[in-house]
């Protein structure tokens, strides 16, 4: 993730969302989702690493990438300028910030134990019908 | 050791009728189950995973909340990525201000009150690392243009991380 100017160009997107917290515990909390958010959606990558590469150009001379870590690394590099990140990673980064999104959103009830366990519980019915979420998020990750 | 923090994310009901719970762990390790084989949290690995915060600088400006006191962004990211320590996943926070202490302050003067009683630890940071450290050497009458300009030689261009 890329915070800042410079070069290779921020990933604004992710730093916004990081920078909206107000609070300690909001923070906390969403650190938490986005970790958890993009865990679950480069799994859900991963598994699909060839179809989300389709139709990525490859540099001249550049060879097709057999491993998985070059397939992503394709992926999070391809279109990138010095003004911006490309198409494919704007797009994994906007499914992990709505499933990170949704997540925190939806917080009805929060609790820190005693022994610093924070808990969070959000309503499954609105979480579940939204079409928004329900058209960008992969099947796979609903 | 001090206690870390878990971190759940339940959703009480899911459309199926059963309990759906997005846990910061079981998230990894569903993830490091596919990365490795026969994975287990409980056995040593090299790092599986690294996570890297580019100019994360602009995330250590020190808040202050009524509640909780002084607090930064980078301290909460930083308290949820130990919630996963025990996982062969590595973070690094890259920063080009050269402002040392804002990713490690003096122990008195960061916000974790762990930091402070002395229960914890920061790593040292990198610093100066200085360039192509690690590049391949290009020799005459046997290195191509095309190598050189190749990713798998270019890649060990720059500093090293």
């Amino acid at each position: 993730m890329i915070l800042r100017l410079g070069f290779p160009a921020a990933d604004e997107n992710v730093r916004d969302w990081l920078h909206q917290s107000k609070t300690k515990l909001e923070g906390f909390t969403r650190a938490g989702a986005f970790l958890c958010a993009l865990f679950v959606a480069l799994f859900d990558y991963l598994r699909h690493i060839d179809d989300k590469i389709a139709g990525i150009e490859l540099p001249v001379n550049e060879e097709q990438p057999e491993s998985n870590e070059a397939k992503f690394r394709l992926l999070m590099t391809a279109g990138q300028t010095f003004s911006h990140q490309g198409q494919r990673r704007r797009e994994f980064y906007d499914v992990v910030l709505r499933i990170a999104d949704e997540v925190c959103s939806l917080i009805l009830f929060e609790t820190i134990l005693s022994d610093h366990t924070l808990s969070a519980l959000v309503t499954p019915r609105t979480f579940h019908s939204s079409p928004k979420a329900d058209a960008v998020i992969p099947r796979t990750l609903v | 050791m001090p206690s870390s923090p878990g971190l759940s994310f339940s959703l009480i009901q899911g459309p199926d009728g059963g309990d759906i719970k997005y846990d910061l762990k079981e998230e990894l390790g569903k993830l490091l189950d596919y990365l490795i084989e026969d994975f287990d949290v409980l056995r040593d690995y090299p790092p599986a995973m690294i996570l890297s915060f580019d100019e994360a600088h602009s995330l250590t400006v020190v808040e202050t909340d009524d509640v909780d006191g002084l607090w930064s962004r980078f301290g909460e990211l930083r308290r949820a990525l130990r919630v996963i320590h025990s996982y062969p996943c590595f973070s690094v926070f890259l920063s080009t201000t050269g402002k040392v202490q804002q990713f490690t302050p003096n122990a008195l003067h960061d916000v974790s009150t762990r930091l402070q009683e002395g229960l914890l630890f920061l790593i040292p940071p990198f610093c100066e690392l200085g360039f192509d450290q690690l590049a391949a050497k290009a020799i005459s009458g046997e290195t191509t243009l095309e190598h050189v300009s190749s990713l798998t030689f270019m890649a060990k261009l720059g500093r090293p991380l």
